[in-house]
C-alpha cells in the first residue's frame, strides 16, 4: 500500500513513449515507469497467462492508453479494464493524436478517466504531459487485487 | 286587308299552291320520298298557275268574282293562307319565264335580307352568287322543260353580301294549256345545320386525331362498370403480351402481379366507384411472367345517375424510370458507403500522419537542447558549468537517439503519404476489363511465388476455376495479394497449405482462397480491409495497404471481397466478380 503507483504506457510508438516519459519526469515523477508497445501486450499484462506473477498484491496503476494500435486497439483495452470488476478502479487516461469527437464520446462511454489529445506543436506537447504528471502526484489511486 | 301584296283571290291561290308546293316539297324529302315530290310539286304548280292566270286575265272576271259569294270565301281562305305563308320561316319565291322575282315572302326577306319591294321586278339572279349562276341557269332550264327540281343543297348570296348555304326547290308554273309561265322556288336557310355539320366533321376529326396520339403514347384500356375490359389500344396488347381477343371481356386480374395489397386495389375501386378520377402507379405481370411498372390514371365515365359506366385507363409505362429509382437508391447508400470509407481514411491518415511528426518535434527539441549544452561548452562555459557526462550523454546517446526517431518519422510520413497516393490513383488507372481465364492467372501467380512456397514448405491447391470478366492485372494483384497473406500469416505449428477454389452463382464468379494459417480474430475480420490496418507490424513488413486496395479494385470491377476465418485455425478470403456484361452494367 506504501508503493508508489506504477504508470502504464501502453503506445505503438516508441518515439511518443520516451517523449511521455520523458516530461512526466520532468515535472517531478518519479514512479515506476512500464511501456507496453500495443494493446494485446497491456491486455497480457492483467489477463494473459503470467497475470498472475505480474502484480502484487495492493499495486496501484495508472494507465495512459493511445487509442489506434496493431493487434489490439486502445478501445479495446479500456473496454476489457472497465468490464473488470477489479481493475475498472485503475484511471485511465485515454492519450492520443486524435481529437476525433465520436472517438472522444466512445472513450468516455466506455469509461475513461480523461481523455488528452497529444499536440504535435511540442512547446504544447510538453505542456499537456508536464502538467498531467503534475496532477497524477496529486492523485489517490486504489490498489487493485490481483487474480 | 293587311298584306296588300296578295290583294285578289287569284293572287291568294297562287301563294297556296305554292305554299302546299313547298311544304310537300320538305315534308317528302324529309321523307327521301323525291318521286313524291315531284308529283306534289307539280300538282300545286298547277294550282298556281291557274292563279297565275286569273291575275293575268280581264279586270271583269276579277271583278265578277270579287263580287261572288264564292269570292267572299275565297277572300277568307287567301287571308289565313297569306298568314301561314308570311308565317313559315323558309323563302317563297315566284319568278317568271325570264326569272324576274314576282313574289317574296316574309321568309325571303329574312334569308336573304331584301324586302319584298327591293326583290320584286329584280331577276332571280339577285341572290345567286357567280359561281353558282351556272348551276341556277341549268335548274331554270329544266323548270322550263316542265321539270321539277327536287330538294338540293347551294349557296345564295344576302343583301349584305354574305352567302348563305340553303336547301332549295323549284318547281314549274303552267298556265292552262299546260305551258310553263314561271317558276315558284323555295329555299331554306340551313347555314346553321351545315355549321353544326362542318364542326361536328371538325370535332370528329380532331378526336381522332387526339385518340390517335392517345394511342402512340399512352396504353389505353376500357372497361365497363364491372371492370370488364371492352378495349385494348395495341400498346397494351404489346406491353401485356395478351392478344386483344384475350384481354377483351377479362378484367384487370389477368395481369395482377401480386405486388399491391388489396387495400391498394380495394383503394382504387372505392374511388373509381364514386366517378373521382384515381392516379397511381401499378406494377403490373405480362403474359410471359415478367413485370412492367405503368404510371396510371382511370377515368371513370359518369352515366344518367351520376354512376360510372366505362372506365378508361390510360397508362404510361415507367418501368425503366422504376429500375432507375432503385438503381439510384443503391447508388445513394453505395456513396454513403463510399462516404463513411472516406471520413475512416481521413481520420485514419490524420492521425497515422499526426504521430511521426510529434516525434519530429519532440525530437528536434531535444537536438536544440543538446546544441545549446555544446555551444556553452565550446564558448567556455559561463556561470552554468557544463558537465562533461552529460556532453557524452547527448553525444553517444541523446542525439543519436532523435536523430534516429525523426529519421523513422520521416520514412513514416514517406510511406504513408506513398500508400495514400497509390491508393489513390486505382480510382484513376483505365481498368481493361476482358474475359479472364483465372486457372492460367493464378497458374502465372504460383509460378511467380514459387521461391517463397517452397522456402514455407507450402502446399498450395488451385481447384477448376470459372473464367470472368476483369482487368488482368489488378485481379492478378489481388490473388497475388492474398497469397502472399496466407504465406506471411501462416501457423509456425504446422505446414501450410493454401487451397483456390471456385463457383458460380448466378452471373457471379465466386472465389475462395483458404489457408490454415493463424486466423483473424472476429473483431479484427472487418479492420483488415481499413486503410493502413497492420495485424502485427512487428514481425511482418508492409504498408497496411494490400486488403485495402484489393477491396477498391474489385469494387471498381463489380466485384468484392470478404473474409471468414477461425482463429487459429486458417481463413478464407471469398471473391466474386460478374462473368456477364450483363453483370457489369450497374455501374459506369
Amino acid at each position: 500500500m506504501n508503493q508508489m503507483p506504477e504508470i502504464l504506457i501502453v503506445d505503438d510508438d516508441e518515439g511518443h513513449a520516451i517523449l511521455v516519459r520523458e516530461n512526466l519526469i520532468a515535472a517531478g515523477l518519479n514512479n515506476p515507469i512500464r511501456h507496453f508497445t500495443d494493446g494485446q501486450a497491456a491486455l497480457d499484462f492483467f489477463f494473459g497467462p503470467s497475470a498472475a506473477k505480474r502484480t502484487d498484491p495492493g499495486q496501484a496503476y495508472l494507465v495512459l492508453l493511445d487509442v489506434r494500435m496493431p493487434k489490439v486497439e486502445g478501445v479495446e483495452v479500456l473496454r476489457r479494464l472497465k468490464a473488470d470488476p477489479e481493475l475498472r478502479k485503475m484511471p485511465i487516461v485515454i492519450l492520443t493524436t486524435t481529437d476525433d469527437a465520436r472517438e472522444v464520446e466512445r472513450c468516455h462511454q466506455l469509461g475513461c478517466n480523461v481523455y488528452i489529445q497529444k499536440p504535435v506543436d511540442y512547446d504544447k506537447f510538453a505542456e499537456a504531459i508536464r502538467r498531467l504528471g503534475l496532477f497524477i502526484t496529486l492523485m489517490m489511486l486504489p490498489p487493485v487485487n490481483g487474480r | 286587308m293587311k298584306n296588300e301584296r296578295y290583294e285578289s283571290p287569284v293572287a291568294f291561290i297562287c301563294a297556296a299552291a305554292v305554299l302546299i308546293a313547298s311544304l310537300a316539297l320538305v315534308a317528302s324529302a324529309a321523307a327521301g320520298e323525291t318521286r313524291l315530290a315531284a308529283i306534289a310539286l307539280g300538282a300545286a304548280a298547277n294550282l298556281g298557275f291557274l292563279a297565275w292566270i286569273f291575275r293575268r286575265t280581264s279586270r271583269h272576271a276579277r271583278e265578277r268574282a270579287a263580287a261572288s259569294a264564292d269570292a267572299e270565301r275565297h277572300r277568307q281562305g287567301f287571308a289565313i293562307a297569306n298568314s301561314i305563308i308570311e308565317a313559315t320561316d323558309d323563302a317563297i319565291i315566284t319568278k317568271d319565264l325570264k326569272g324576274v322575282i314576282q313574289g317574296w315572302n316574309r321568309g325571303a326577306e329574312r334569308i336573304f335580307g331584301y324586302s319584298a319591294a327591293e326583290a320584286i321586278g329584280n331577276n332571280i339572279m339577285l341572290i345567286v352568287p357567280e359561281d353558282r349562276a351556272e348551276e341556277a341557269n341549268g335548274i331554270a332550264e329544266r323548270t322550263l322543260r316542265g321539270e321539277s327540281v327536287g330538294q338540293y343543297e347551294s349557296v345564295r348570296r344576302r343583301r349584305s353580301g354574305e352567302l348563305i348555304d340553303v336547301l332549295v326547290g323549284v318547281a314549274p308554273i303552267r298556265d292552262l294549256q299546260g305551258r310553263v309561265i314561271g317558276a315558284c322556288k323555295t329555299a331554306r336557310d340551313i347555314s346553321q345545320q351545315k355549321r353544326i355539320g362542318r364542326e361536328m366533321a371538325a370535332t370528329l376529326t380532331e378526336l381522332k386525331d387526339v385518340r390517335a396520339a392517345l394511342d402512340e403514347h399512352s396504353i389505353v384500356a376500357i372497361t365497363d362498370a364491372a371492370g370488364l375490359i371492352t378495349f385494348a389500344n395495341d400498346r397494351f396488347c404489346d406491353i401485356s403480351k395478351y392478344s386483344r381477343e384475350e384481354l377483351i371481356g377479362r378484367d384487370h386480374r389477368i395481369i395482377n402481379s401480386r405486388y399491391h395489397s388489396k387495400e391498394f386495389f380495394r383503394d382504387l375501386w372505392s374511388t373509381i366507384g364514386r366517378g373521382h378520377v384515381w392516379r397511381g402507379e401499378i406494377r403490373n405481370r405480362a403474359k410471359d411472367g415478367s413485370y412492367y411498372w405503368v404510371d396510371t390514371t382511370i377515368f371513370p365515365r359518369l352515366g344518367a345517375g351520376g354512376k360510372p359506366t366505362q372506365y378508361i385507363a390510360i397508362r404510361t409505362d415507367i418501368t425503366q424510370r422504376k429500375a432507375n429509382e432503385l438503381e439510384l437508391l443503391r447508388t445513394a447508400s453505395e456513396l454513403s458507403e463510399k462516404n463513411k470509407e472516406m471520413e475512416t481514411i481521413v481520420y485514419t491518415v490524420s492521425h497515422d500522419l499526426r504521430s511521426p511528426l510529434v516525434n519530429i518535434q519532440g525530437f528536434g527539441r531535444q537536438l536544440n537542447r543538446s546544441c545549446e549544452r555544446m555551444r556553452a561548452l565550446v564558448s567556455g562555459a559561463g556561470d552554468n558549468a557544463v558537465r562533461e557526462a552529460d556532453l557524452r550523454e547527448a553525444v553517444e546517446s541523446t542525439i543519436p537517439q532523435a536523430l534516429r526517431f525523426i529519421n523513422a518519422s520521416t520514412n513514416k510520413i514517406d510511406l504513408l503519404l506513398a500508400g495514400l497516393l497509390r491508393y489513390s490513383r486505382l480510382g484513376r488507372v483505365a481498368l481493361s476489363i476482358v474475359p479472364l481465364e483465372m486457372n492460367s492467372l493464378l497458374a502465372e501467380i504460383v509460378a511467380a511465388t514459387k521461391f517463397q512456397l517452397n522456402e514455407a514448405k507450402a502446399e498450395i491447391r488451385i481447384g477448376q476455376l470459372p473464367s470472368c470478366l476483369g482487368d488482368s492485372v489488378h485481379t492478378s494483384q489481388v490473388f497475388a495479394n492474398l497469397i502472399d497473406n496466407a504465406l506471411k500469416y501462416r501457423d509456425p505449428g504446422r505446414p501450410l497449405r493454401i487451397e483456390v477454389s471456385g463457383w458460380t452463382e448466378g452471373d457471379q464468379a465466386v472465389y475462395t482462397v483458404s489457408d490454415n494459417g493463424i486466423g483473424i480474430a472476429p473483431d479484427h475480420q472487418a479492420k483488415i480491409f481499413e486503410i493502413f490496418h497492420r495485424l502485427n507490424p512487428d514481425t511482418q513488413n508492409g504498408e497496411g495497404l494490400g486488403l485495402t486496395i484489393a477491396q477498391r479494385v474489385l469494387e471498381r470491377q463489380n466485384g468484392k471481397i470478404w473474409v471468414e476465418s477461425d482463429e487459429g485455425s486458417g481463413s478464407n478470403f471469398h471473391i466474386s466478380l460478374p462473368m456477364t456484361a450483363n453483370a457489369m452494367a450497374p455501374k459506369q
